[in-house]
Parts: structure tokens; C-alpha cells; sequence
């Protein structure tokens, strides 16, 4: 007799979840991380604008030592902070994937928190190069997008360890409406990644080869370079946030967990447009003549950066919960049960 | 319906080999076999002039280093727009052009930079390719000094209070070479290298002299920090002294 393959639907709830169960202390920590890992991005962002990202010229020493706290005046307090805060998560970070590897049975979860220490050691390597190299915007670009991508990977983990997550979801998306949902939001991290990379660049090059520093690229080729491309980018990008969040507001506005991420969308995108022609105004207007970064410049950028970052964090969320959610009722799996679908 | 796998890290790598080329080391001290020339003191003459600014004295923009309590606590003036009397200082002036293709000797004394009040003094100084910079901390702050050159070595060297003074080189001729320090991002200097002994520096009331010189023509060129650079011809006889004067205005901004 060969075995039936069932449906998981036909399995009795506890064996399904079975796999994993939810542990409060583990989610909360998680989303602890994300938000440390939020303000490390934060931290990151004063270095740059404050143009202090070689104030502590070597590493991973800071003045020759490891553990000696330097005097946190001028553009010391920037760059030794963000090494502090950086430190901290990487080790919060580890304090996860431990944990999840303690009580979470889900290999691919396992494999996930073991990615994101791999992730941020690698990206405190990267901070330490561009320390050693002394800022070569290249590897300063890939730093400042390898954060953001880890602060997303440190939140996707807070959502796969919260309740809801583990759960059977209530309310499904039908797979033929779900479709176009997906389709544009994996579009819309494409973008969002794209202009993550050309702001963090034309961020990195002003700093190190525009006004502020060796002033060998003309203002004109930086921005016609970056900058462009970065506003002409974020036509798209507010275009398939629009798109989105309307589709979910409008069809799909009885799953919080969509409508959550949605609305948070639409808001940031109005915030984040206002900032990004307050950076111009600051950062290109007036920027080219400052003799030292004011503070209406570091605080509209670095905002600029940090709601970047969370449209970006809200994006992989709505895409997540949308596989989640989406799928005819009696094919509703989350991921993490399909080997088991697959063995029954 | 699963995530599909890959994508972050693929997103990752993008961003990683995103198309900026990282800076290049610059290369070696230039050397050259031709022999060192001399000038013959009574034929020699000089270039001298004024570097006047027209239109409206730019407004003096001020410095807040509050950030550093060993820092001044007051705003201080930057030296970007230095004009008194419509004269503008810090100007470095050069001979760019028609000196003979020979090697000038290289002064061994160095040139000495000094950090003092949380600025650099001077705002603007030369030196020859080679000739020794002497980089001293006169501050109860610490701070560090980063060159950004496009022709030379780039380096960043922590200074605390009482550190000893710092001595650089720069193997290759560049103008305009900023220097800063991260810890107080006010700070910047300007150093120019020059393959011969021919420059100066606008004084406050906007008069330089260039001395020494052999007869011959030549492109003379002024360089602002802000305004950029402007050239003259001009033909220096026997014994003479050329007249240079370079007028720089609030448009060329």
C-alpha cells in the first residue's frame, strides 16, 4: 500500500503545531534586538553625517584598546558610540541564535539566527575595513545596505517568533488575490534595496570626495550620478507602496496582520518623501557651502536613513505575512510545516 | 507558498559589489636623474601682486565648537572668506607653467603645521614634493590629522595632547590637498605640493611674493578653496619684478 499523502488540515491541530510553540521571553528579546539593531542603524547614521567615521583611526582597537573608554567628545562620541552599540547587538544577536537554538525546534529558524551571526560579523568586518581603508565609499556603501538588511533580517525573526506566527492564520488571502500582492511586494524590496545602495552611496561619496571632504568629485557629477537616480528610484518605490497599501487597505483590511504593515507604509512613505526634499535642501543647497555639518543636516538625514530603514522593515513584513496569508483555505501552510506536509 | 530562498543574501551582494571602486593607493616618490638646477642671483627676478576680492565682503561664517569643551567655547570665525579692504587672504599662488624641466632642490627644513585653538595654522601652506611636514598639537584637545589627496599616500594619524609632532611627506606634486581632522570636522587645512620652490600664500592683506626666479614667461595661477582657480600669463625679465594681481568675486561661487 503506498502511504496517502493527507493534508495537514486532516492532522489535528497540536500535531501540527507541534514543531514549535510560542515562548513570550524569546519574541519579546527578538523584537528587543530588532529595535537595538534599528538604533545601531541610527548610530551609523550620526557617523556619517557628522563626517566623524575617522575620528578613532584604528580598529578594532579604539586609540589602542580594546576595553579603555576614550573621551567621548566631537566625532569620538559618534564613532566610538556606534562601535559600543554595535558590539552590544552583535553580542545580543549571538544571545538569539543561542536561544532559538534551545528552544526552537525549526531548522530553517535555526539556520536563520546562525545566518544573522554570520551577517553581523561580516558587517563588523566591513565596518572595521572602511575604519582601515579610510572610508573608500565602495565598502562604506555596502556597510551602511548590509545594516539595513540585517535590521530586517533581526525583525523577520521577531515575526517568526511571535504568537500570531505560530498560529493558524484566521483570514486568507485567496491565492489569485494574493498573487499580485506578492508579485509587487518582492518588486518593491528589489527597489527599496536599489535605493538603499544609491542614498547610502551618494551619501558615502559626498562625504568622502564631495564639499565635506576631498572635494575631488564636482557636485554636479555626485548628484547626477547618485542622487538622480536615488529620486527618480523612489518614484517607483512610492508608486508600489501606493499600490500596495491602497490594495491592502481597500480588499484586504480585515487581516491586521496586513493592514498593519500597510498603513505603516503609506505613513512613512508621506514622512520619508518630506524628509528626502528637506536632505536635498540641507545636504545639496546648502550643504556645499557649510564649513561643518549643522544640525538641522545631521537630523534630517539621519531620519531620512532611519524611516528608509523601516519602509524597508514594514516592506519585509507585508511580504512575509502576505505568504503567510495567502493560499485557498485548505492550502494555508506556513512554510515552516512543509516538510512535514511532505512526510505525512 | 514559501519565501522564496536567496533573496536577501543575493540583495546583500549587490549591495556589496554595488560599481564604487575603492581608493587607490597613490604611487611612489617621484625621482628624477636630471640634475638640480640653479638660479643665477643676478638674474633672477620675482613675481609679485595683490589677490583682491570685488563686490560685498562675504559674510565670515562661524565655527561652533562647542562640541569639545578643551575646544573655544565662543564662535570662532572660519578662514574660508578671510577679506579685509577687498584683499583676500589665503590664496595659494603658483608658477603652473614655463619653468625650465630641471630638478629644484629640495629644502630639508620642515614646513610646520600646527594645531592650535582647534584650527589649523596656517589655513593654507605649500611645501616641495618630498620636503618634510611637520604636523604639531599645540591643543589640550586631541584630535586626528587625515589627508585627502588624489596623487599621494592617504593616511589618518591620531594626535593626543602632547603627542609628539607628526612628520609627512608627500612624494607627488597636487594642489590643494585637503586635511582634516574627524574629531572636530571644522578643521581643515589645505596643503599644496609642488615639484618646484615657486609659490606663496595670500597674506591678510592680500599681497604674495614669488622671488628668485629665472627669466622666462610664464602661467601664473591662483587657487581659492572656494572660488577656485584662475590663470595669468606673464614674462619675467632680468632683475625684474612681475606684476600679478588676481581679482576673485562673490559670482564664482
Amino acid at each position: 500500500m503506498h502511504a496517502t499523502r493527507r493534508h495537514p488540515y486532516d492532522r489535528p491541530k497540536e500535531w501540527v503545531l507541534s514543531s514549535s510553540s510560542y515562548n513570550a521571553a524569546q519574541h519579546y528579546f527578538t523584537l528587543f534586538v530588532a529595535i537595538a539593531a534599528f538604533l545601531l542603524l541610527i548610530a551609523g547614521g550620526l557617523v556619517t553625517s557628522n563626517n566623524a567615521g575617522l575620528a578613532v583611526p584604528d580598529w578594532p582597537t579604539s586609540f589602542g584598546s580594546l576595553y579603555k573608554l576614550p573621551k567621548m567628545v566631537g566625532g569620538v562620541k559618534f564613532e566610538h558610540g556606534h562601535r559600543v552599540v554595535a558590539e552590544i547587538v552583535g553580542l545580543l544577536t549571538i544571545i538569539v541564535a543561542v536561544w532559538t537554538w534551545l528552544v526552537d525546534k525549526r531548522r530553517w529558524m535555526r539556520g536563520l539566527t546562525l545566518a544573522a551571526v554570520a551577517g553581523v560579523i561580516f558587517q563588523g568586518g566591513l565596518g572595521g575595513l572602511t575604519v582601515l581603508k579610510l572610508t573608500p565609499p565602495a565598502i562604506s556603501t555596502a556597510h551602511a545596505t548590509l545594516g539595513q538588511a540585517m535590521f530586517c533580517v533581526l525583525a523577520a525573526i521577531a515575526v517568526f517568533t511571535s504568537r500570531s506566527w505560530l498560529e493558524d492564520p484566521t483570514e486568507k488571502i485567496l491565492r489569485k488575490d494574493a498573487k499580485p500582492l506578492l508579485r509587487h511586494s518582492w518588486m518593491l524590496l528589489g527597489f527599496l534595496f536599489l535605493q538603499l545602495i544609491l542614498g547610502a552611496a551618494f551619501r558615502h561619496v559626498w562625504t568622502k570626495w564631495g564639499p565635506p571632504g576631498s572635494n575631488r568629485w564636482p557636485v554636479h557629477k555626485i548628484v547626477h550620478t547618485f542622487l538622480y537616480p536615488h529620486i527618480l528610484n523612489s518614484l517607483f518605490v512610492a508608486g508600489l507602496i501606493l499600490y500596495l497599501s491602497l490594495r491592502v487597505i481597500s480588499k484586504h483590511s480585515n487581516i491586521a496582520h496586513l493592514r498593519r504593515p500597510a498603513t505603516w507604509l503609506l505613513l512613512l512613505l508621506i514622512v520619508q518623501l518630506l524628509l528626502g526634499a528637506a536632505a536635498y535642501v540641507v545636504r545639496v543647497i546648502q550643504g556645499v557651502n557649510e564649513v561643518q555639518p549643522t544640525l538641522g543636516l545631521v537630523a534630517v538625514t539621519v531620519a531620512h536613513l532611519a524611516v528608509g530603514a523601516l519602509i524597508l522593515a514594514w516592506t519585509v513584513v507585508l511580504t512575509i505575512q502576505t505568504h503567510r496569508h495567502s493560499g485557498d483555505s485548505a492550502e494555508v501552510l506556513p512554510f515552516d510545516r512543509r516538510p512535514e506536509v511532505a512526510t505525512a | 507558498m514559501t519565501i522564496r530562498p536567496g533573496f536577501l543574501p543575493k540583495a546583500i551582494l549587490l549591495a556589496t559589489l554595488s560599481g564604487l571602486g575603492c581608493s587607490k593607493s597613490q604611487p611612489g616618490p617621484q625621482t628624477s636623474a636630471t640634475p638640480a638646477i640653479t638660479v643665477d642671483p643676478a638674474t633672477a627676478g620675482s613675481i609679485s601682486g595683490v589677490v583682491s576680492f570685488a563686490g560685498p565682503r562675504p559674510k565670515t561664517i562661524m565655527l561652533d565648537m562647542s562640541q569639545d569643551p578643551s575646544c573655544p567655547s565662543k564662535p570662532q570665525p572660519s578662514e574660508v572668506f578671510v577679506v579685509n579692504d577687498g584683499k583676500l587672504a589665503n590664496v595659494f599662488v603658483y608658477v603652473k607653467e614655463g619653468l625650465p624641466s630641471r630638478r629644484f632642490p629640495v629644502p630639508s627644513e620642515p614646513v610646520v603645521l600646527d594645531q592650535k585653538g582647534c584650527r589649523y595654522i596656517p589655513h593654507m601652506l605649500g611645501l616641495m614634493a618630498g620636503q618634510p611636514l611637520k604636523i604639531l598639537n599645540s591643543d589640550t584637545a586631541d584630535h586626528n590629522v587625515h589627508n585627502m589627496p588624489s596623487k599621494n599616500p592617504q593616511w589618518n594619524e591620531s594626535q593626543m595632547t602632547g603627542d609628539p609632532p607628526v612628520l609627512k611627506t608627500f612624494p607627488n606634486p597636487e594642489v590643494m590637498i585637503p586635511l582634516q581632522c574627524n574629531q572636530h570636522p571644522w578643521m581643515r587645512a589645505y596643503v599644496n605640493v609642488m615639484s618646484h620652490p615657486y609659490f606663496a600664500v595670500s597674506a591678510a592683506d592680500g599681497k604674495f611674493t614669488i622671488p628668485n626666479l629665472p627669466p622666462g614667461d610664464y602661467t601664473v595661477a591662483a587657487v581659492h578653496e572656494k572660488f577656485g582657480e584662475q590663470t595669468m600669463k606673464l614674462k619675467v625679465g632680468a632683475k625684474a619684478a612681475a606684476k600679478a594681481d588676481f581679482i576673485f568675486a562673490q559670482g564664482q561661487l
